[in-house]
């Protein structure tokens, strides 16, 4: 029979067909296998850059001798990539939308934080402190973006499937890189030490480091390669609108939006400047030797590792994202009322603290793709992204003086207070969302029925 | 109870006196004195004494004191009969290398070799006390003098080839009225308490991990051997951030309802800029009774103004003995500042105790206060809300179903 008389009358005479391995199951967009596999891809785009982020705290010591640095000449490595990025992933994320586009602009920030580790090991190896924030200056102008662009892919490739588990996924591979990063560096710069001494040591470490990035920058081509092809394939481009985003859309994002920004911000400040301060807490309120209180302040992050995907999988099953923020956002308030005013054995609130940013961080971030177009969504996770980092950057300052001032008590009080607004805004949400239709809140049965149900709107 | 304190140095009559310390002070109150010796002489101790009323004044045999080494008993004596009174002596600065970086010193055995230091604290020499002393403050500091250090091969000789130059100094401060120290670790004090601040300056410690801690005794008029420590736990730790305890070691009075105490928050520092970022821990170690037998056989502690107070009774007192250690682990020892600043309060009557104030309460009833109202109105009117809506669309129903009828 004629290929032409076998091409199916309405319809689909578009499909494209795939041919040789392209056909097989790994490869072939519209199955899940391939997904997943380009998944894999997806979370170490920026594993790289959580893994070099952390490069200076897990050789703090080291650099402060070696380099000669003070303290607080070693919190500008820190402060040089949180403050720049207040703004800058915001702008970041419209790149992405209006100019760039996500392939081109995944790109560009895995250059970005590629050259700028190697400009940061290159002053290692050069003993220059001004190279070495110069360095961190640019592997900041792509860090904080290229999350942004990994939230945008993942949304594109997962939108109304296992979006919540892909962002869970996505944070377990962020705390897996920060925990390889404590436990290989230091080894490995005693072992480049035997070799190569001093800070010429130090700056091939970091070199080595980069290799980190290299590997991510392969993963935003291979993305950007994949995404191609399935939009092809897929005929995503199809869909589209053909709007592109104004910067003066920004304030017509729907309340909603900012609502979440700031359970967002109001959650996240309880949490990791709580840690940054936590070693110290641990060891004098409760009688913990200091290995015994690294271990407990670890447990959010460990826990989250291991927790995020399972319960952004549970998420997808049940949907109601809201109910499952309202629920992180009340056990961690009880964590900190329990570390505040209680001695009991820290273990357990940390360990539940744990588990409450896992669900809260698995809930929150896939609610954006439910309310923003897709056209928008680059910037809407970068202003997302940008409120969240001033919150930390400025809190952790405000926790770091509450401390030294008045103790932990009053800093607990204060996180408690911020929780408090958190629930707040997570109940405004909830009414917000009702009053619309509660799109955000829907079982997730509900959202598959009403999916299914919207193709056949469409005129034939 | 007003009182007015005031600090004389007694330092009378011949020059060799300048170089023994014994500062004496009267704080007065409506009813009772009490009488505060702060001294180095033989052993760094503090005598506070107990009057019935407000006549009373010290005497001192400084003949005796000076010229005879062997009894200096009695030689410290009043013009009325103490209703009450207790002491502390500071006898040794021990020194240990901490091999397993524990700030333990529990740990090593006296016997174990290189591992141990001991600092007599009798064979130090002070400076004057009127180089250091703050009148208009009330403010005295006993401070040791460098280069008379102790010599490795211990000898009479001065002054010593030992190149030391650090100092251990303890500073007392009398208050008149009821307070909080402005230093951390903001203990309290009122007109019964004398703060002591024990400062190890810049020693040059003899192994690489060094660390330090301080022998001392507590003894009083009591019969009875009362004496306990307490050790409180706080949720609260708005006045010396990251410290949640107090340690209390006092001697019950048998008869009476309090009496000498010692207090201090498990905390030192080893910057002299004191904040949470150079705080360290002070550890504690149980405290031995020694009893008058043991006491009998121990000719020590002869050397000191207590028993120049005291005399032979010094062994019949309830006598109680204890190390404080200072130091966290992974904090790099004491070398890596060279500095350790302990503060601890030494009074009479109760100990005081922190309260939560009344800044923090309001701060915590505000802070959390306000939202929980905001929740429990926002659900309640939301409650309220469903309820009016359905009784709406109950409403309604009944109504077209009574308009079909």
């Amino acid at each position: 029979m004629d290929k032409e008389e076998t091409k199916p009358l309405l319809g689909g005479d578009d499909e494209e067909e795939l041919t040789g391995c392209g056909a097989t199951l790994p490869c072939d967009p519209r199955r899940w296998l391939h997904r997943f596999l380009v998944l894999i891809i997806m979370c170490f785009l920026s594993f790289g850059s959580y893994f070099c982020y952390d490069n200076p705290a897990a050789m703090q010591d080291t650099m402060e001798s070696v380099l000669h640095l003070s303290t607080s000449q070693f919190m500008m490595f820190y402060a040089l990539y949180s403050w720049p990025n207040v703004i800058l992933c915001f702008f970041g994320g419209f790149l992405i939308d209006r100019v760039f586009g996500i392939r081109l602009g995944a790109i560009i920030f895995a250059a970005f934080v590629t050259v700028g580790q190697v400009i940061f090991a290159l002053g290692a190896y050069i003993n220059s402190y001004w190279t070495m924030n110069m360095g961190r200056f640019v592997f900041g102008l792509g860090g904080e973006s290229l999350a942004v662009a990994q939230n945008t892919y993942a949304v594109s490739w997962f939108k109304g499937r296992e979006l919540n588990m892909v962002f869970g996924l996505q944070l377990s591979f962020s705390r897996i890189g920060s925990t390889v990063n404590m436990n290989v560096m230091q080894p490995l710069y005693n072992s480049v030490q035997n070799i190569i001494p001093g800070y010429q040591g130090l700056g091939v470490t970091l070199f080595l480091a980069t290799i980190t990035c290299g590997y991510s920058m392969c993963c935003a081509l291979a993305m950007a390669y994949y995404d191609r092809r399935a939009a092809r394939i897929l005929k995503r481009d199809g869909g589209k609108t053909g709007e592109v985003i104004q910067l003066k859309d920004v304030k017509d994002f729907p309340a909603s939006l900012w609502v979440i920004c700031i359970i967002c911000v109001a959650y996240y400040v309880t949490v990791f400047p709580f840690i940054g301060l936590g070693l110290v807490f641990f060891e004098m309120k409760f009688d913990m030797d200091p290995s015994e209180a690294n271990l407990v302040n670890s447990l959010v992050y460990v826990i989250s590792a291991g927790a995020s995907p399972v319960f952004g999988f549970l998420i997808d099953r049940t949907g109601k994202n809201i109910f499952w923020v309202l629920t992180g956002v009340t056990f961690t308030l009880g964590c900190h009322a329990i570390l505040a005013f209680t001695f009991v054995n820290p273990f357990f609130p940390m360990i539940t603290m744990g588990l409450a940013y896992s669900v809260l961080a698995s809930a929150l971030w896939p609610m954006v793709a439910l309310i923003i177009p897709e056209y928008q969504l680059g910037t809407a996770y970068g202003l997302m992204q940008s409120i969240q980092n001033l919150g930390l950057a400025i809190v952790a300052q405000v926790a770091g003086s509450i401390v030294d001032a008045k103790g932990y008590l009053l800093l607990e009080v204060f996180n408690l207070a911020w929780l408090c607004v958190a629930l707040i805004a997570t109940v405004l949400l909830y009414l917000m969302d009702a009053s619309k239709g509660g799109k955000l809140n829907l079982a997730a049965w509900k959202r598959k029925a009403l999916a299914a149900a919207e193709p056949e709107k469409k005129p034939l | 109870m007003q009182i007015n304190p005031g600090c004389d140095t007694s330092i009378p009559h011949p020059p060799a006196c300048d170089m023994k310390n014994i500062v004496y002070a009267k704080a007065e109150g409506p009813t009772d004195t009490i009488h505060y010796i702060f001294s180095t002489i033989g052993y760094p101790s503090v005598l506070t004494v107990l009057a019935p009323d407000t006549s009373g004044k010290v005497i001192i045999d400084w003949n005796k004191l000076l010229n005879d080494t062997t009894d200096w008993a009695r030689t410290v004596n009043f013009t009325f009969e103490p209703v009450y009174s207790y002491g502390m002596i500071f006898r040794r600065l021990y020194e240990y290398n901490d091999h397993n970086d524990k700030a333990d010193m529990s740990a090593y055995s006296p016997e174990q070799n290189d591992t141990w230091k001991i600092h007599d604290l009798k064979d130090m020499k002070w400076q004057p006390a009127d180089k250091f002393i703050d009148q208009r403050h009330h403010v005295v500091t006993l401070q040791s003098m460098p280069q008379e250090w102790m010599c490795k091969n211990h000898t009479e000789v001065y002054p010593c080839k030992s190149n030391q130059t650090g100092t251990i100094s303890f500073v007392w401060s009398l208050f008149g009225n009821n307070g909080r120290s402005s230093v951390l670790p903001h203990l309290e004090y009122n007109s019964n308490i004398t703060h002591m601040d024990l400062v190890i300056d810049n020693i040059k410690p003899e192994y690489s991990k060094s660390r330090f801690a301080m022998e001392m005794f507590l003894m009083s008029s009591d019969k009875k051997s009362h004496t306990q420590s307490k050790d409180t736990k706080s949720i609260d730790d708005e006045y010396s951030p990251g410290v949640f305890k107090m340690t209390d070691w006092s001697t019950n009075m048998g008869d009476r309802p309090f009496g000498g105490f010692i207090q201090w928050k498990p905390v030192c520092y080893y910057k002299s800029a004191r904040g949470r970022e150079n705080a360290s821990k002070v550890r504690k170690y149980g405290f031995v009774p020694k009893d008058a037998a043991a006491m009998k056989k121990d000719f020590s502690l002869q050397y000191s103004v207590p028993y120049a107070f005291f005399g032979a009774r010094l062994h019949t007192l309830s006598m109680n003995a204890t190390n404080v250690s200072f130091g966290l682990p992974k904090d790099k020892f004491y070398s890596k500042t060279s500095y350790t600043a302990w503060t601890a309060s030494v009074g009479y009557g109760n100990p005081p105790v922190d309260k939560v104030s009344d800044v923090i309460t309001i701060v915590i009833a505000t802070g959390l206060g306000i939202p929980v109202i905001l929740i429990i109105v926002g659900a309640i009117y939301l409650f309220i809300k469903k309820r009016l809506a359905k009784n709406k669309v109950m409403k309604d129903i009944t109504e077209s179903y009574s308009q079909i009828q």
